[in-house]
C-alpha cells in the first residue's frame, strides 16, 4: 500500500482517535462519578465519618476507663478494688470463680461474699448497692447475675430489720468461644 | 467470474470489448465497434454520444476498464541507464528523456517505460511519451460514459498482449506486429517474446486529425516516428491504396533496419482494413492477419479492429506480457478510497481535534472536581486527626496508626477515586470501632446476661414509689437471679422477696399488699408473679408473705422508656 500523506493522516487520526477516545471515556466516567459523588454521596459519607470518629473517640475513652476491658486489671483485682472503694468500703471479700459453658459462649462466674474473716459483720444497704452499681458501671464486660441480701440477725415477720445486712453477689463475664 | 473491459478510442473510431473467464482462457462476451465524427472543434461530445449510443443496453461492465489510445499520439525513445532498479529508473527517467523530447515540455507529458533488455549493469529502456492533454481528453470521455479506465496504454502495447495471449509470439523467431489505426499505424518488432522496438507510422485507414508529435533522435534499436502527412491539419481522405503503399514502404524500411537476434518470420497485421497488404510479403516475410481473438467471439463487421481493445481487456485481467501504465502522476487512477482519502484525512483530523478539545475540557473539569473532593478529604482528616503543627486537636486522640497513615496519604495520591478513599477511611474506622467494641465486650452486648441488679432495682423502685398506698412495710430478705434463655419464659430475672405489711389490722395490710401486686402487674417489665398467700402477723397488726416471686424483664422497661 502506497503510504501517501492523506493515508498517513488517516492512520494517525484513527489511532489517535482510538487512544484519545479511550482516555476521554475514562475521564468522562471519572468526571461523572466525581460530580455525582460531590453532589450527594460525599457529604453523606463525610458526615458518617465524623459520626464514627465521635463514636470511636467515646469507645476509646471507655476502653481506657474499663479496667477489665483495657487489660489493666484481672476481674478478681477489679472486684476487690471496688469493694474497697470510698463509697463502698466492704473490706475484704471472698471470690470464687467458676465457668459455665453455653452454646458458643462461656460464662465466667465470680461469686462474691464478705470475707470469712469478717464473719458476723453486717453492711449497710447503700454500701452493698454502691458496690453492685460500681461493678457494672466500671466495666462493660460484667453483669451482676445473682444478688441475695439477708439481715445479719434473724428477724421475725412482725419485726423490722436492724439495718445490718449480709450479701452474696455473683458477677458474670460472658465471652464468645473462639472457634 | 472475472470480467474486464477494453476500450480503444481512435481518431474517429472506437471498439469496446468485454472479456470474461480467465487471463489464460479469455472469452469475449461483448464486442462493439463504431465511428464518430472527426470534428476537431468539439471532439468529446461526438465521441461520448457515439459510444454511449453504441453501448446502450449492452451490459458493458464499468469495472476493470482499460483504455487504448492512438499510438500516433505518442513518441518512442530508447534510453540506456547504468542500473536496473525500477524505482531508481522511475526517479530519473523523466530527466533522461527530457532532452530527447524537445517538442514538449516535460511536465506536459506522461512518461512510461518498458525494460527491453538488461546486461546486469545496464538497462535498455523503450520509453513512451504522450501529452497529458491528449490522454486526459480520452480519459474524461470515458468518465462521462461511466467507464472510468483503471489503466491506459497505446495500441502498440495492446496488440503485443493480444498476440501473446493468442500464442502468436514464439521464443525462437521474431515477428512484426502491425496495427492499422484511423490516422496512424503501430509497428512493433518482436525479437522472440521480447519487444525489440516500437514505432508509429502516421498514416492510417483515415487521415490524422491530431497533431503528430515531432520526433527527436532515437536509438538505432528503436524505430523512429515519422511525421504524418497532415502535420496536425485536417485534410481530405486520401486514397487507401496510397496509404497502404506508404505503410508497405515504411514497413520495408523498418524490417530492413531491424537487428533482431531471431529471424523475422512473419508480419502480423490487425486493425482497420488495409487492402492488398495482407497476403503480400516484404523482404520475403509473409504478411498475415494477426487473428488474435479467441474462438467463439461475437460476430462484428471488422473483427480485426477488436484486437487492441481485446489486448487491453486481457491485460486488465492479469494476462499479457507487457504492463504499460500511462495513468501516472496527475492522471493516476483514483479508486473510491483514493477519492475519499483526502476528505477522510480532514475528517479524521477534525475528529482528533474535537476529541482533544473534549478531553482537555473534561480533564480540566475533572481536576476542579477532584480538587473540591480533596478539600473535603483534607477537612475530614483534620476533623478526625487534627493539625498537630497548628496545635489543633482532632476527635481521635489516639488514632490507629494504619488509619492515620492511610488518611494522610489519601490526600496526595491520585488513585483510587476520592470517593473510594472516603470509603476506605470509613471501612478502617468501622474496623477500629469493632475492635474497641470487642475490647469492651460490646460485640456480644446483646448476648450478655441480663442484670439481676437491674431486676431488683425495678422491683424495689416500684415499692418505693407506692408511698401511702403501701403503708408501712419491711423487707426481710431479697434475692434476684438471672434466669437464662432456656427458661420457659425466655431470658428474665427472678426476684424473690420476704416482706411484712404493717397496719391497724390485717384487712388494711392485705389491701396494701394487693395494691403492691397490682402495681407490679401494671409495670411494663412485669412477666409473672407467684405468691403463696399472706399470713397475719402474731400481733394481728398486719400481714406478711414469704417468697413473693416476681419474674421481670428489664429490657421491656428500657423499651418502655
Amino acid at each position: 500500500m502506497n503510504l501517501n500523506f492523506p493515508r498517513v493522516v488517516i492512520i494517525f487520526s484513527i489511532i489517535g482517535s482510538l487512544v484519545l477516545g479511550w482516555f476521554d471515556n475514562q475521564t468522562t466516567a471519572r468526571l461523572s462519578e466525581a460530580r455525582e459523588a460531590a453532589d450527594s454521596k460525599v457529604q453523606k459519607i463525610v458526615a458518617e465519618i465524623k459520626t464514627k470518629s465521635h463514636q470511636l473517640a467515646q469507645l476509646r475513652e471507655k476502653v481506657d476507663n474499663d479496667k477489665i476491658g483495657s487489660g489493666q486489671e484481672s476481674p478478681e483485682a477489679y472486684i476487690r478494688g471496688l469493694a474497697q472503694h470510698n463509697h463502698v468500703s466492704l473490706g475484704e471479700v471472698d471470690i470464687e470463680a467458676s465457668t459455665k459453658p453455653g452454646q458458643g459462649i462461656v460464662d465466667t462466674i465470680f461469686t462474691i461474699k464478705p470475707s470469712r474473716r469478717l464473719k458476723g459483720r453486717g453492711f449497710k444497704l447503700d454500701q452493698i448497692g454502691n458496690f453492685m452499681y460500681k461493678l457494672e458501671a466500671e466495666s462493660q464486660q460484667v453483669r451482676v447475675t445473682h444478688v441475695k441480701l439477708t439481715p445479719l440477725d434473724k428477724v421475725d415477720p412482725h419485726e423490722y430489720p436492724s439495718g445490718s445486712w449480709v450479701f452474696e453477689v455473683q458477677l458474670t463475664s460472658r465471652k464468645r468461644v473462639q472457634e | 467470474m472475472a470480467r474486464s473491459c477494453g476500450i480503444r478510442i481512435g481518431d474517429g473510431g472506437f471498439e469496446v470489448v468485454v472479456v470474461e473467464g480467465s487471463a489464460k482462457k479469455p472469452v469475449i462476451a461483448k464486442a462493439i465497434t463504431g465511428e464518430f465524427a472527426r470534428n476537431s472543434e468539439d471532439l468529446i461530445p461526438e465521441m461520448v454520444l457515439a459510444i454511449r449510443e453504441a453501448i446502450k443496453d449492452q451490459d458493458v461492465s464499468s469495472e476493470n476498464v482499460a483504455l487504448v489510445v492512438d499510438t500516433g499520439l505518442a513518441a518512442f525513445r530508447s534510453v540506456r541507464l547504468p542500473f536496473q532498479d525500477k524505482n531508481k529508473i522511475e526517479e530519473v527517467i523523466q530527466f533522461e528523456v527530457e532532452n530527447q523530447l524537445p517538442q514538449w515540455a516535460i511536465d506536459d507529458v506522461i512518461i512510461d517505460f518498458h525494460i527491453s533488455s538488461t546486461t546486469g549493469v545496464e538497462s535498455t529502456l523503450l520509453v513512451t511519451a504522450i501529452p497529458k492533454d491528449d490522454l486526459s481528453l480520452r480519459l474524461s470521455a470515458c468518465e462521462k460514459l461511466g467507464l472510468e479506465p483503471m489503466e491506459a496504454e497505446l495500441e502498440s502495447s495492446a496488440i503485443v498482449n493480444a498476440a501473446f495471449v493468442a500464442g502468436r509470439l514464439e521464443e525462437d523467431s521474431g515477428c512484426v506486429l502491425v496495427h492499422v489505426g484511423e490516422s496512424s499505424t503501430s509497428v512493433v518488432i518482436m525479437d522472440g517474446t521480447k519487444v525489440h522496438s516500437m514505432r508509429a507510422i502516421h498514416s492510417g485507414a483515415r487521415m490524422p486529425l491530431f497533431k503528430a508529435p515531432a520526433d527527436g533522435p532515437t536509438d538505432p534499436n528503436a524505430l523512429e516516428n515519422e511525421e504524418g502527412p497532415a502535420q496536425g491539419q485536417p485534410e481530405e481522405l486520401v486514397d487507401l491504396d496510397q496509404v497502404v503503399a506508404r505503410i508497405r514502404r515504411e514497413l520495408l524500411r523498418t524490417v530492413s533496419a531491424a537487428s533482431t537476434k531471431h529471424e523475422l518470420k512473419a508480419i502480423y497485421v490487425t486493425g482497420h482494413d488495409a487492402p492488398g497488404l495482407i497476403g503480400d510479403e516484404i523482404l520475403l516475410i509473409p504478411i498475415l492477419p494477426l487473428n488474435a481473438l479467441p474462438e467463439g467471439s461475437p460476430e462484428v463487421e471488422h473483427p480485426e479492429r477488436l484486437t487492441a481493445a481485446f489486448g487491453a481487456a486481457v491485460r486488465q485481467m492479469g494476462g499479457g506480457m507487457l504492463t504499460p501504465s500511462l495513468r501516472r502522476g496527475d492522471l493516476k487512477h483514483k479508486g473510491n478510497f483514493e477519492r475519499l482519502e483526502l476528505p477522510l484525512a480532514v475528517a479524521g483530523l477534525l475528529l482528533l481535534t474535537l476529541l482533544s478539545v473534549h478531553f482537555i475540557v473534561n480533564d480540566k473539569k475533572l481536576k476542579v472536581a477532584e480538587s473540591d473532593m480533596n478539600s473535603w478529604l483534607v477537612s475530614t482528616n483534620n476533623y478526625m486527626l487534627g493539625v498537630p503543627k497548628k496545635g489543633w486537636p482532632g476527635w481521635l486522640r489516639k488514632p490507629n496508626e494504619e488509619l492515620k497513615e492511610y488518611a494522610r496519604k489519601a490526600e496526595t495520591v491520585e488513585e483510587p477515586t476520592h470517593y473510594a478513599r472516603f470509603e476506605e477511611i470509613r471501612r478502617k474506622l468501622n474496623l477500629e470501632i469493632l475492635s474497641m467494641q470487642r475490647q469492651l465486650g460490646q460485640d456480644i452486648q446483646d448476648d450478655q446476661p441480663m442484670s439481676a441488679l437491674d431486676g431488683a432495682t425495678l422491683v424495689l423502685g416500684t415499692i418505693a414509689e407506692m408511698g401511702e398506698d403501701l403503708g408501712r412495710f419491711s423487707i426481710r430478705s431479697i434475692s434476684s437471679d438471672y434466669a437464662g434463655a432456656r427458661n420457659r419464659d425466655g431470658e428474665h430475672i427472678r426476684v424473690k422477696i420476704d416482706m411484712s405489711f404493717f397496719a391497724q389490722d390485717d384487712l388494711v395490710a392485705t389491701r396494701h399488699y394487693e395494691n403492691l401486686t397490682a402495681a407490679f402487674r401494671n409495670a411494663p417489665w412485669f412477666i409473672d408473679i407467684t405468691a403463696k398467700g399472706t399470713k397475719v402477723l402474731e400481733t394481728g397488726e398486719g400481714v406478711y408473705i414469704d417468697g413473693l416471686t416476681l419474674e421481670v424483664n428489664p429490657k421491656l422497661a428500657k423499651e418502655a422508656l
